[in-house]
């Protein structure tokens, strides 16, 4: 009996302790998504590079987790979304910035491989690096699409995704119709300016009007032809869609980096000159057309150097050659037999100074360069968001967002500022053209809106924090793992083991 | 970006500043006292009486020694940050604290008494997911102070005692957070401080017996300063692709030292008891810690950190005090029922609420037994805590130098269990 009541005097406090107070504990870890009357089961993405995820000028799977259909597709909670990943260090090698130097170069070691090759049903993201808004219906290969039929290049991006012949020869939006999908977004459009950006001006801007294929001699579609043709196409599938429009190509700093550090240097500097540039194309072979920039001209981007000038501004004022040796490179001929087809071409000249050994076209947009770029842009977007209304799409105007994050120096979202700045800005990836993680998320966050607004549905937007902190790490072979026995001790109890 | 990062390693010393507050003091240091809500600074009449009131030693009739533990099991969540998402709800990881104390009194002679105690009076933490919303803020945070506390006590009349005594404070702190390198590297560092150090304060006690039936207590314990002289602060860092950034963060963050000292606040606490009946008594006690000195911290370098030796960081705490109410019922000789209840106040203001110390002001029960058997004694409790929720809306926290606000909904509860056994000689 004494033992009894010695038992009761200690257990029942320790009865009561145990079974007492609890947190209450919500339903949701987090605000959920509420599609109301709607349901997203199936979600598919149309688009480019932007849409596949690329970052730091490469496709790989540490950075493809944060495309922004990846992200929405979280957010929708659907159950698969299938991305063709590729292994580290990507396609193409991973730019890294290197802390120390300040340099920005290719990860080393040999180029990532494909993933999921063999995924037996078409990708969730079908954004193919590379895709104008022609190939969207019509590309199946990497030789039966616009870069090819433009420029002769094999484009293996296409085959990257779409996996033809062993998909049946289908183009990225029959492989999104064959989804049934109940959501499809689709960002195109970029590449049509892009690459005439991108190249200094050099490579053409897709005409508004169908044209003649200068190389070949034949017709080829205009990009209201073929915006006009992808967007009656996808209404018909009956979906839930958005689309977005084409960014102003002087927002990232791809276009924005440069020229402002140059001018800077020089005001630093007191160097009066202004700087010579070539106009118009890399055909020298009779003479150079020059403009010349102030150092107002590059700090409001009246003109703007491009990123890959970044390697020959230490030149400027030498007698250098450098770009000529470069460029011999890469057309794999000697610089003599360059030089040879370009006689005005003075290499003991001041490099960037002097009219005869200017700033080089390919390293520049020039002020009718930017205009046609624009005006380009502007016409695209008219179009895209005449269609959009049209056929009752959701809208995202990425064009005026990223214009306007250049334009207030910045923006903060859920309490993190991001800029436009190259490297540090937090927005775009090393190669100044795409997005980081963060930059992404906030695309996601963009479409998201844009869906709510159209469909009135309420889309959890992705919580930036959730996407920080995710540079690539290197991935340990389990083999190599050393286990702790003490953090592994839940899984132990919970399969009926036990450490002590 | 060299700036930054030596920002970075400031901002994690300075975090020894979290860890302490109301929710860090551990009143519960004795089963007897606990199960009447700690409301026995004028009864004081059982070896306990060490920590609650020392002068009430000498109501004890013989040579006394106890034991006893206090099993603490606090659950705590935040709701947000508001500027992610209000409702992305965390829940710190269960904890359980077993926070002991060991009391022995020795009759010198009729009026002196020697007595000597040992018990965690500062102590407890929170574990928070390595991956949650406030990682830039604390993770894992642990604290503990040890407390050697010899105590001589007399009688100066029939119905006056006093008490004097010194305390020796060790305190071990052990505090991990992750340090965002910023958007160009876009990786974390895990930091981990832990530093240990001592201190002295002393103590005394009043009991006194105006009338029959009433019984009035007062104690009073300085505050305590404990230094803390080798801090070591080590780093786990991201193995990344970009050996070049693998490179600069393994020389931005070496292990490192650094200097601190952090006052414990003074405790004055008065009680008042009335026997009932004979069978019956009632006691309600104030209790206030002096966390108001505890207004900035500042931290010392052995060598200078982006050119400078000595940080200084606001805290801003204020004072803050608890009301215990308890009473005891004498079933027979052996047997006696308990019950209390408390409300206690919190400590940090709102602008600096950090997840690492989830406090807010709280309501405590507290239900027990205790059991005479020979010469032992044997006393159990249950107590319940419960935090009002509080929200917080105007954080002003900060992470490395910049804003940080943290704004979003804290919620806490403790279950606690106790026991202490005694033996009479």
């Amino acid at each position: 009996m004494k033992y009894f009541k010695i038992f009761l005097i200690v257990f029942l406090p320790l009865f009561f302790a145990l079974t007492g107070c609890k947190l209450d504990e919500p339903n949701a870890a987090s605000t959920q998504s509420d599609l109301g009357t709607h349901t997203v089961s199936r979600y598919v993405a149309l688009g480019n590079s932007l849409t596949a995820g690329v970052q730091s000028g490469s496709l790989v799977e540490d950075h493809q987790v944060f495309s922004y259909p990846n992200l929405i597709a979280g957010q929708l909670g659907v159950e698969t979304f299938e991305q063709p990943t590729v292994s580290f260090p990507g396609i193409s090698n991973i730019l890294q910035f290197n802390p120390i130097t300040h340099a920005v170069t290719p990860a080393p070691g040999a180029e990532g491989t494909p993933n999921n090759l063999g995924y037996a049903a078409p990708y969730n993201n079908l954004g193919i690096p590379t895709a104008t808004t022609w190939d969207v219906l019509h590309a199946t290969n990497s030789t039966n699409n616009y870069r090819y039929m433009f420029f002769g290049e094999d484009n293996p991006a296409v085959d990257l995704v779409l996996r033809n012949p062993n998909l049946g020869n289908t183009s990225m939006f029959a492989q999104a119709a064959l989804q049934h999908p109940d959501l499809l977004t689709l960002w195109i459009g970029s590449n049509d300016v892009l690459g005439f950006a991108t190249s200094g001006g050099l490579k053409p801007i897709t005409p508004y009007a169908d044209f003649t294929n200068p190389f070949t001699g034949l017709p080829m579609p205009g990009f209201e032809t073929s915006m006009t043709e992808l967007m009656d196409t996808v209404a018909t599938l009956g979906a839930m869609v958005a689309v977005a429009n084409v960014p102003d190509v002087t927002s990232p700093p791809f276009f924005t980096t440069v020229g402002q550090a140059l001018a800077a240097g020089f005001i630093a500097s007191g160097i009066p000159y202004p700087l010579s540039y070539e106009k118009g194309t890399d055909d020298l072979s009779a003479g150079i057309a020059t403009g010349s920039a102030t150092t107002t001209d590059m700090l409001n981007g009246t003109v703007l150097l491009l990123l890959t000038g970044s390697g020959y501004t230490d030149e400027i004022g030498k007698p250098s050659g450098k770009w000529y040796r470069d460029f011999a490179a890469m057309k794999g001929i000697t610089v003599d037999q360059l030089l040879a087809t370009m006689p005005v071409v003075d290499t003991t000249q001041a490099f960037g100074f002097h009219p005869q050994n200017p700033w080089p076209s390919a390293l520049i947009l020039d002020p009718d360069e930017i205009a046609m770029a624009k005006a380009a842009t502007s016409a695209y977007n008219q179009l895209i968001a005449a269609k959009a209304a049209e056929k009752g799409f959701a809208l995202f105007d990425a064009n005026g967002f990223l214009s306007s994050i250049v334009s207030n120096g910045g923006m903060t979202t859920q309490g993190y500022s991001f800029n436009a700045s190259y490297v540090t800005g937090g927005l775009f990836s090393l190669d100044g053209v795409h997005l980081s993680n963060a930059g992404y998320a906030i695309i996601a966050n963009s479409f998201i809106d844009a869906i709510n607004t159209k469909y009135s549905v309420s889309i959890a937007p992705v919580i930036i924090r959730n996407v920080l902190g995710f540079a690539p790490v290197k991935k340990i072979n389990a083999a190599d793992m050393k286990y702790d026995l003490r953090s592994l001790s839940g899984l132990l109890e919970m399969t009926g083991g036990k450490i002590w | 970006m060299l700036k930054k990062f030596t920002g970075i390693i400031l901002g994690l010393v300075f975090s020894v500043s979290l860890v302490f507050g109301s929710g860090f003091s551990i009143y519960e240091q004795g089963a007897k006292a606990t199960a009447m809500s700690g409301a026995f600074i004028a009864q004081a009449n059982d070896v306990s009486a060490l920590f609650f009131n020392p002068a009430g030693l000498t109501s004890l009739t013989s040579n006394q020694i106890s034991l006893g533990t206090t099993i603490i099991m606090p659950s705590a969540s935040f709701l947000g940050p508001a500027n992610l998402d209000e409702n992305l709800y965390t829940a710190a990881k269960d904890l359980v604290f077993p926070p002991s104390h060991l009391y022995a009194a020795y009759r010198l002679n009729e009026k002196l008494t020697l007595g000597f105690g040992f018990y965690t009076m500062f102590g407890l933490g929170s574990e928070w997911p390595g991956d949650w919303a406030g990682r830039e803020l604390a993770t894992t945070s642990d604290v503990q102070t040890f407390t050697l506390n010899p105590v001589l006590a007399g009688k100066v009349s029939d119905n006056l005692s006093v008490s004097i005594g010194l305390s020796y404070v060790y305190g071990t702190v052990t505090l991990e957070k992750s340090i965002y390198a910023g958007y160009a590297l876009d990786t974390y560092v895990e930091s981990k401080l832990v530093a240990s150090g001592y201190g002295l304060g002393f103590n005394l006690g009043i009991q006194y017996k105006p009338f029959d039936r009433v019984t009035m207590g007062f104690v009073y314990r300085t505050n305590t300063e404990l230094k803390f002289n080798d801090g070591e602060a080590t780093f786990a860092l991201p193995v990344l692709q970009n050996e070049a950034a693998n490179q600069l963060l393994a020389a931005y963050f070496p292990k490192t030292t650094g200097r601190s000292a952090l006052t414990l606040p003074d405790l004055t606490g008065f009680g008042l008891a009335f026997d009932l009946a004979d069978n019956v008594t009632f006691e309600a006690d104030y209790v206030k810690l002096g966390w108001s000195s505890y207004d900035k911290l500042i931290v010392n370098f052995e060598d200078p950190v982006a050119g400078s030796t000595q940080t200084v960081s606001e805290k801003n705490y204020k004072d803050t005090y608890s009301l215990r109410a308890g009473v005891e019922y004498r079933f027979d000789e052996q047997l006696a029922f308990r019950a209390g209840v408390m409300r206690d106040y919190h400590a940090v203001p709102d602008k600096y609420l950090e997840p690492s110390l989830p406090e807010g002001d709280r309501t405590l029960v507290s239900l027990g037994v205790g059991y005479k058997i020979d010469n032992y004694t044997i006393d159990a409790f249950a107590m319940f805590l419960n935090q009002d929720e509080r929200k917080i809306t105007t954080s002003e926290l900060e992470v490395s130098g910049n804003p940080y606000p943290f704004n979003g909904t804290y919620n806490a509860v403790a279950n606690l269990f106790g026991l202490t056994v005694g033996y009479s000689f």
